[in-house]
Formats: C-alpha cells, structure tokens, sequence
C-alpha cells in the first residue's frame, strides 16, 4: 500500500516535469514573435484577422503573437532583453521608448527602413518625433491617441447650460452638477502615477503649461510658472466636485459616467470602439476636442504605442517585413485601437466615417504631455504625490508648485545629457 | 498500516460544556454567528457579482441578490479568456511541486530535529532568515540565473523556483510535528532493532502524517495562488497559470466579472481539497499522539 | 544516541536535496542581491560600476525611506496583532465544539485560499463611497456621514486595507491554533476543571501554556509576511493617496518594476531586512528577560 502510493507519486512528479516542459514549435518557416498588449490582441488583431491576412501575404513566415498585461510590458519588454530572448516586434508604450532605449533593448531601424517602402510625410509629426531618440529610429508609430472631451448632454439640458467650451466653462458646470444634482464632475484614480500627466493633468496642456520641457537645451521644470499655478488651481477647484474616494479605477469611472453619474470625463479614442458598446444609453454621451484654456489655447495629450523590434532579435529583417505590412494604410486603420498614425489611414476603415473627422484634427494639435525622456516616469510619480496633496487640500496649490518645482527641478537635474 | 482507534472529538473547552451557563452559550451562538458572516460575507459578494455584468457591478442602489443566475461570465472566461487552459497549467505546476517539496521538507525536517548534527541549528536559522527577504528582490537574480540556466520559459521553469522557496517554510512548519513525536516511541524502535531507514518510513512518517498532510495542502495554497515569479517566468500565454490569467482581466478596462468568475475558480479547489482533509488531519492529531 | 557514523551521513543525505534548492535558488539570489546594493544597476541603463555604500547612505537620509518604514511598522503590527486576536478568538470559539463549528471549520479557510490580489479588489469594491456595499450599509444605519470616503485619507485607507489584509491572515492563526488546541491532553482540562477552574483560568493556565508554541511560530509567520505583504496595498491604494499608504514593499516593488532601478530596490530590501531581524531580535531578547525576571 505504502509502495503503491510512494511509486504513484513518483509517476505523478515525473508526469508533471515532462508535461510542463511543454512541446517544441515545428520548424521550416521564418518566425517572427511579436509581444503585444492583450488589449490590443483581442480588440484589433483577432478581430481583423491580421495573423492570416500578413500569412497569406508572405507565405514564408509565421507570425506568433504573444499577448501581455499593460502593466507588464516594460517589465517583459526587459527581462526578455536579459535574458537574451528578445521578441523580434514589440508594442511599446511611447512613454517607455526612451527608457527601453537606454536599457538597450530597442533595435535602431533606420537601415531597414530604407529598405522599405514606407513614407512617413503624411504622418503624425509629433508620433514620428517620438520614436526618434539621438537622432536615430528607434520606434515607429502606430497607434497614438489623443484626449478628448466627453460630457453626458442629459445632464448638461437638465443644468440648462451649453457644452464646455473652455476650461471656465467646465468649472462652471462642475459646480453646477454637483451642487444642484448630486452628480459628479468628472472622476478617475488620483493614486495613478499618470494621473498628473494624461488624466486630470492632461488639461494642463489647455493652459498652455508642462510639468517640465526642454528649454534652451536643459531640461527644466516649468512649475514655477503663472500658467502652472493657474493648472493646479483649477485642478484643485474641480476635485472639490469629485468623488472623494482616491481609487477609483478607471472601469468604475466609466461604469459612472456610463449611469450618468459624472457630468464629464476625459476619455480617448480607443474608448469609443472598446468601452460605448457597453453603454445602455449611447445617445446621452458626446464627444468634442478639449476645452481652450485661458490664455487660449488648446491642448491633447498625446499618449499611444510604437512598434519597435528588439535589439536582440535574430530575426531583424524578418520583422521589419511584419512592420511594414502593417503600418501599410488598410491595416493601420485595422490594427490601431486609438487612432493610426497615417492620415491617409483615415480613409480606410473603421476610421472612415464623419465620428472621427474630430480626432484627425485634435491629432493634428496634440502633443505629448512632456518631454519623453527616460526620467518620465520618475517625474510623474513624484509630481503626482504634491499634485494630489494639492487636490486633497493638505498643501495650497502654491506650496504644491513650489515644492514640486524643486523635485522635479532635482530629478531633471540628474538627466545625463 | 496502523488503524488508530478513532477518538470522540476531544476539545479542550468542550470537556467542561454541561457546565457552561445559558449566558455563555448565548454568547457563543453570537459570536460564532458574527465569525461566520464575517468570513463569508466578502467571499458572497465575489460569487454574486461574478452574475452580473459590467454596469450591475457598480450599481447603486446595491443589489444583495443577483437578479439573475447569469453565467455568462463564466462562459466567456472559459472560451475567450482561456482559463481552462490556465487551470490545467496551475495543477501540474500546483500538485508537482507540492509533491517534491513535501518529500524533499519531510527529509530534511526529520534530519533536523531528531538526528542533532553539527551545523543543525545553523541551517535552521538560514531557512528562517530565507523567509525574510521579499521574494520580489531575488526575483531579478533569479530570473536572470534561472535563464542562464535554460530554466525559463517552460511551465516547468516554475516548479523548481517554487520548491526552493516554499522548502523553508514547509521545514519549519513540519519540525513542530516531528518535534511532538515522543522519544520514547524513537527508542522502542531502535530497541527492536529499526535502522534508520526503518524508523524513519514505518515509524516516524505515519505519526507525522497529520503533519505532513497540513504542511502540504498550506504549501499548495500557497503555489496556487502564487503570482509574482509565475508572471516573470513564463511567457506563452498557454504557459499561464490561473493567478496570471487573472492579471489578464485588468485592461485598459477591467473585466470584473470575468475577475469574480475566475476568483471563485481559483478558490473551489482549494477549498475542496481543505474539506476533503481536514477532518484527517484535525482529528487525527488527537488521536494519532495518544497511541 | 543515534549520532553514530552511518547515521551523520545519513542525516547529511537527507538534509542535502533541501540544501541543494537552496544554494542555488535562493541563497545565490540573496547574495547577488546584497552584491547589487553595492552598484548602480539599473536595467535602463547599458553599464553597471560598483559604488560602495552610496545607495545605503542615499536612502537611508532620504526622508521617504524613513517614512515608509514608519508605515510599514504600523501596518505590520497592528495586521499582526489583529489577525492574533481574531484568530485565536475563532480557534477558541471551533474548539468549544457544538454544532455550528463544524459549519465554520468548512469555511474558515476561504479568506487564505483567495489570491491576495481578489481580496484586495473585492474589499476596495465593497469600501468604495458609492458602489459598495459596506460603506452603504454604513451610511443607511447613519454610523458615518453620506459623504464618507474610506480612501480620502491616508489613516483611513490604511485602516481599509489592514481590514482587508486582517480577514486573509487570521485563518491562518485559526487553523494552527485549533489543531494544537486538539492536542492537549483531555485528562489536563478535567484535572483544571475538578479544581473549579472557570474558563478564563483554564486558557491562562491550561490552553494557553500549551498552544504557546504554536502562537509564538504564527505570530512570527505573520510578522514577515505582512512586513513583506505587497498585493491588497496596491490593488487597494496603490500606495496613496498622495503615497500615505505607501510601505517599504511597495517602494521597493516601484524602484524595481516602474523605474527598474534594481540596485535601489535591493538596497531597499536589505535595509527592510535588517529592520525585521532587528524587531525579532529585540523581542527575543526581551522575552528571555521577562522570563528571566519572572522567575
């Protein structure tokens, strides 16, 4: 009996060490491993049957799609790198281009670019700029967005007011909502470190302010400026109309506004194809380009993915063959979540109905939130802290830019040049 | 093997129950009625929200019972999200490790506490001061070692960083059983002549089984649920185990109800296999120590 | 009486596949990882050199640093001592053995099997000020203000999530607890009983001595985890607001996955391990003295 169970075990482990070792893939054509996010994956690839379509164009390769948690792609972006295992196409967040870059996993493209037929004039400029770092390509852009402005009109008719115009206009109807209807102004995670750069903070751009920009060759921390306490201010001022829990993640935001719990939201394009959908009352939602701040301007955050290849793929031209098939117009317009890079992508679909004509333009306006350095991520997370403590009221929004400025200013200031 | 007589179940309260006063058994009700809500009220509201969809979830005001039994959740967890498939990779990777880290701890723990040798008590305190370190900092070294090695990649690159880490907790958990087996029981076997061999499989190993059993099924609650070197290690998505299928829910927008629906996934079989041994090993104990 | 020759070895053989694991996969992690604290690698850079005790000075004068270990030292203490409390409350409560303690047994383990990163959504759902359902139930009774928030402050997320954390542990405790208590030895409680022992006198003199083991090893099982504890924190609070929550785990988690500066994060946990060795020495060293003293 005992013989029996200790001799079952064994088995058993022995089983389990073979099985999990897992099959080897079957050789004979050329394969290119492309890392994706998984919402990407599903929402676009799949959908649109892009693995078939790139087969059938080039019948000597196979394409193998890996799919990853948003919060997992730089990490396994990285450790793939270290381990000498690099994919050979990887979806990159435009954030992460330059940190990638410096921790050598991106691939320089420029010479297989010119092999291509890929003519990058009728491009996004400020998606293209992205992707080049130190005067080289390292990332081509595919699917940048933009923010836009979604407001519930059910809510603005019941409040008698016109759609927001401009960043006073959205005060004004924060106040409103909040205090004659018990409806929230707008809603998101504080704790997020992007908070202070794409979600609340994405309207800095409206006042004509960055956290931080290249200014006469240095990196310099522009919080010390009129425009940047004039931000935080109307930043601070809108919270007080916001749900006071600071963890709502952005699903229950969108779960609120969807039940016409919240008078405005910022939202992006690649929303509209994967969360609408699931609203019960579509018609109460609409959509316009940002607000104008109050020196007139209007700003978008610009966000969105690149495709790079990895630095140590051994399959360089392979891959390049992949990125060329898709960033051919037809299959931007199929692959992009948010918006494609190529205007000329626009006239294909999905992207060819009047809905988007709005976003072509924003796209034309927007810029990234800030310089795209490898210290983004570094600075987002602590400007977050002193912005959040502006929002929540332990700090006035003038220590905040005070003491913000000189942490971001000491951060920056380790930039090596 | 041995058939231990099956006690009544001895409690160390229960002896002197007759005695207690309608005020104290009132206070027991209550408190086992809070105790009792308390557990499984969290676990009650993932079983109802894993019916409802995306917009009920938030609903105010809050709906205490579903509206409907909607598996639907369930359904597209299976076919879209492919937890069938993680479900298997957990077992193997669950049930294997469970096995060589059992063998491997039971060894070693016997070794440590009833044959004192030099360098024991230094190797007990490496296996606690082991436990202290995060495992998110080794796990960069261990990642990069572990590919060195070729190790990384396969669903069976988890099993062994998971006996190593699970091996100092699973030791010391199952010293304090082994520690419990008199020695009078050690000397009538070396009386009649056992070899070490001997003691250790026909005597030893059947009183620590209760033991043995609690260590095994905590170390398999613990490699089930195990996330972090599983979402480093492994990176075909048909490698996943469940808790990296988990992370595949939290998108640009989370899935909450496929969240919920795999939580309960998750926890059915752990539970089961709990019930299944927990009267082995609970009501073993007091019987086992008594012969 | 069993170290003769043959059985040294034996005993060697036995204890080598263990120690085999553990050289390879665990002590040569650790020490890789001490070795890393003393460079300045990051994984976004291309080149490494070593720098001596930098890191250490430049995060142990970093106020930061020391505040999270003061949030650390709060959440781990009153994490443990609270799922102490509750769970050698419920371990007394099953081992007076009625009916419904079979019912509680079956389930006590379901806050410990749910993965950490569910208990922290599902608690962060039923605190949340509009949608949940804790926080409402709350509210109707007029215990709290209709604008209550659990995660407007810090002490108060903190104490959401300790909550949170607290319902996972304390099975642990349970079930330890209970099959000790199983263990003692029936003729011990009748003997008490035959004294007139009423029940707070039987678990002071009688339980309690014997479970002490027992409570001790959980009690310092609980310590570490919830030293190191990472998952329902940052599902929950992600540190915030304004990085009220944020512990040492959670500072070495974002030194080492968002600005992958792995030489940060270990000299971070070398410091957090030094902290825990400390704690344990002290009351080692505290407890033998009081045994000391009491006798």
């Amino acid at each position: 009996m005992k013989k029996a169970l200790l001799i079952s075990m064994m088995v058993l482990v022995v089983a389990g060490l073979v099985f999990a070792q897992g099959a080897s893939e079957a050789g004979g054509k050329k394969e290119i491993r492309v890392l994706l996010w998984d919402s990407t994956y599903n929402s676009t690839i799949v959908k649109n049957g892009i693995e078939e379509k790139f087969e059938a164009a080039y019948p000597g390769y196979d394409v193998i799609f890996d799919k990853i948690a948003y919060d997992d792609l730089d990490k396994t972006i990285l450790f793939s790198h270290a381990s000498g295992d690099d994919y050979d196409v990887i979806q990159v967040i435009t954030t992460s281009l330059n940190p990638l870059k410096a921790g050598g996993a991106l691939a320089p493209m420029d010479d297989l670019i010119k092999k291509t037929n890929l003519d990058f004039s009728t491009w996004s400029p400020a998606a293209v700029k992205a992707g080049i770092i130190d005067g080289a390509t390292y990332g081509l852009p595919f699917d940048p967005d933009c923010r836009i402005l979604a407001y519930n009109v059910k809510i603005l008719r019941e409040l008698g007011l016109e759609p927001p115009k401009t960043t006073d206009d959205m005060l004004k109807i924060a106040k409103a909502a909040y205090e004659k209807l018990g409806v929230y102004a707008m809603a998101g995670q504080i704790s997020k470190n992007v908070f202070c750069m794409y979600d609340l903070g994405g309207f800095q751009l409206c006042f004509d302010s960055k956290v931080y920009d290249l200014v006469d060759g240095k990196y310099t921390a522009l919080l010390d400026k009129p425009e940047a306490l004039a931000f935080v201010k109307w930043a601070t001022e809108m919270y007080k109309y916001m749900p006071k829990d600071t963890n709502i993640n952005d699903t229950l935001a969108r779960s609120m506004f969807a039940q016409g719990k919240v008078a405005m939201l910022w939202w992006t394009p690649s929303q509209i194809k994967s969360v609408i959908p699931q609203f019960e009352h579509r018609e109460d939602l609409e959509f316009s380009v940002m607000p104008v701040g109050p020196t007139g301007v209007r700003g978008s955050a610009m966000g969105g993915y690149h495709w790079g290849i990895g630095s140590g793929s051994k399959n360089k031209e392979a891959a390049m063959k992949f990125l060329e098939f898709a960033l051919q117009p037809e299959n931007q317009a199929l692959i992009a979540r948010g918006l494609p890079a190529d205007t000329r992508a626009f006239d294909y679909p999905p992207y060819n109905v009047p809905d988007y004509n709005m976003f072509r333009e924003q796209l034309k306006s927007s810029s990234y939130p800030a310089p795209l350095i490898d210290l983004f991520t570094k600075v987002a997370e602590t400007w977050n802290r002193r912005f959040q403590e502006s929002l929540l009221g332990t700090i006035t929004p003038e220590e905040a830019c005070r003491i913000g400025q000189q942490e971001v200013q000491a951060i920056l200031d380790t930039y090596k040049y | 093997m041995k058939k231990f007589k099956e006690p009544k179940p001895k409690s160390a309260l229960a002896v002197g129950s007759r005695k207690l006063s309608t005020g104290h058994k009132i206070a027991l009700i209550l408190f086992s009625i809070m105790l009792f809500v308390l557990i499984l009220f969290p676990f009650y509201w993932i079983i109802l929200s894993s019916f409802k969809n995306f917009l009920e979830i938030f609903e105010v005001p809050i709906r205490f019972v579903p509206k409907r039994l909607d598996f639907t959740n369930y359904k597209e967890v299976f076919t879209e999200y492919h937890i069938g498939t993680y479900l298997i990779n957990s077992v193997v990777v669950t049930v294997t490790t469970v096995l060589i880290t059992t063998s491997i701890s039971t060894m070693a723990s016997f070794s440590l506490t009833r044959l004192q040798f030099k360098g024991s008590k230094a190797f007990v305190k490496f296996l606690q001061m082991s436990q202290m370190f995060p495992v998110v900092v080794i796990l960069v070294p261990l990642y990069l070692m572990c590919t060195r090695m070729g190790l990384v990649g396969t669903r069976s690159s988890l099993i062994l960083p998971y006996v190593a880490v699970q091996i100092p907790v699973s030791v010391i958990l199952l010293s304090t059983y082994f520690v419990d087996i008199p020695k009078e029981m050690e000397e009538a076997a070396l009386i009649d002549g056992c070899s070490l061999f001997q003691l250790f499989f026909k005597v030893m190993l059947p009183l620590a089984t209760s033991g043995i059993v609690a260590v095994s099924i905590y170390t398999f609650i613990q490699v089930w649920q195990e996330f972090l070197i599983a979402s480093s290690f492994v990176r075909k998505s048909i490698h996943y185990t469940l808790t990296v299928g988990l992370s595949t829910f939290k998108g640009e927008f989370i899935n909450w109800g496929g969240l919920m629906a795999t939580s309960v996934i998750i926890a059915i079989p752990a539970m089961i296999l709990f019930t299944v041994s927990q009267d082995f090993f609970i009501n073993r104990l007091a019987g086992g120590v008594k012969e | 009486m069993l170290l003769n020759r043959k059985n040294r070895i034996a005993a060697y053989l036995l204890i080598l596949p263990a120690a085999v694991m553990l050289a390879v996969f665990v002590l040569y992690p650790m020490v890789l990882n001490i070795s890393l604290s003393f460079k300045d690698y990051s994984m976004l850079k291309t080149t490494t050199e070593n720098v001596g005790f930098k890191n250490y000075v430049k995060l142990l004068t970093d106020v930061r640093v020391w505040e999270a270990v003061q949030r650390t030292f709060v959440w781990t203490f009153i994490n443990v001592a609270g799922a102490l409390l509750i769970g050698l409350g419920a371990a007394l409560l099953l081992s007076n053995g009625f009916k419904g303690s079979n019912m509680i047994k079956a389930i006590v383990l379901i806050p410990w099997v749910l993965p950490s990163v569910i208990t922290g959504y599902i608690w962060a759902l039923m605190l949340q000020e509009d949608a949940g359902v804790i926080t409402y139930i709350l509210k109707t009774l007029k215990i709290v203000a209709p604008d209550f928030s659990w995660f407007r402050t810090g002490p108060l997320s903190m104490a959401a999530a300790i909550m949170a954390n607290i319902w996972r542990a304390f099975p642990f405790f349970t079930l330890m607890i209970f099959a000790k208590i199983n263990t003692i030895p029936s003729d011990h409680i009748e003997a008490a009983m035959l004294e007139g022992a009423n029940s707070i006198q039987l678990f002071r003199h009688v339980t309690f001595p014997f479970i002490r083991p027992t409570v001790y090893t959980c009690t310092y099982l609980c310590f570490i985890w919830s030293f190191n504890a990472f998952d329902i924190l940052k599902v929950m609070t992600n540190g915030g607001p304004a990085e009220m929550t944020t512990t040492m785990s959670i500072m070495v988690q974002r030194e080492a996955f968002q600005f992958f500066e792995i030489s940060n994060a270990s000299t971070m946990s070398v410091i957090m391990f030094a902290l825990m060795i400390s704690v344990i020495l002290i009351f080692t060293v505290a407890s033998r003295l009081i045994r000391r003293v009491k006798k």
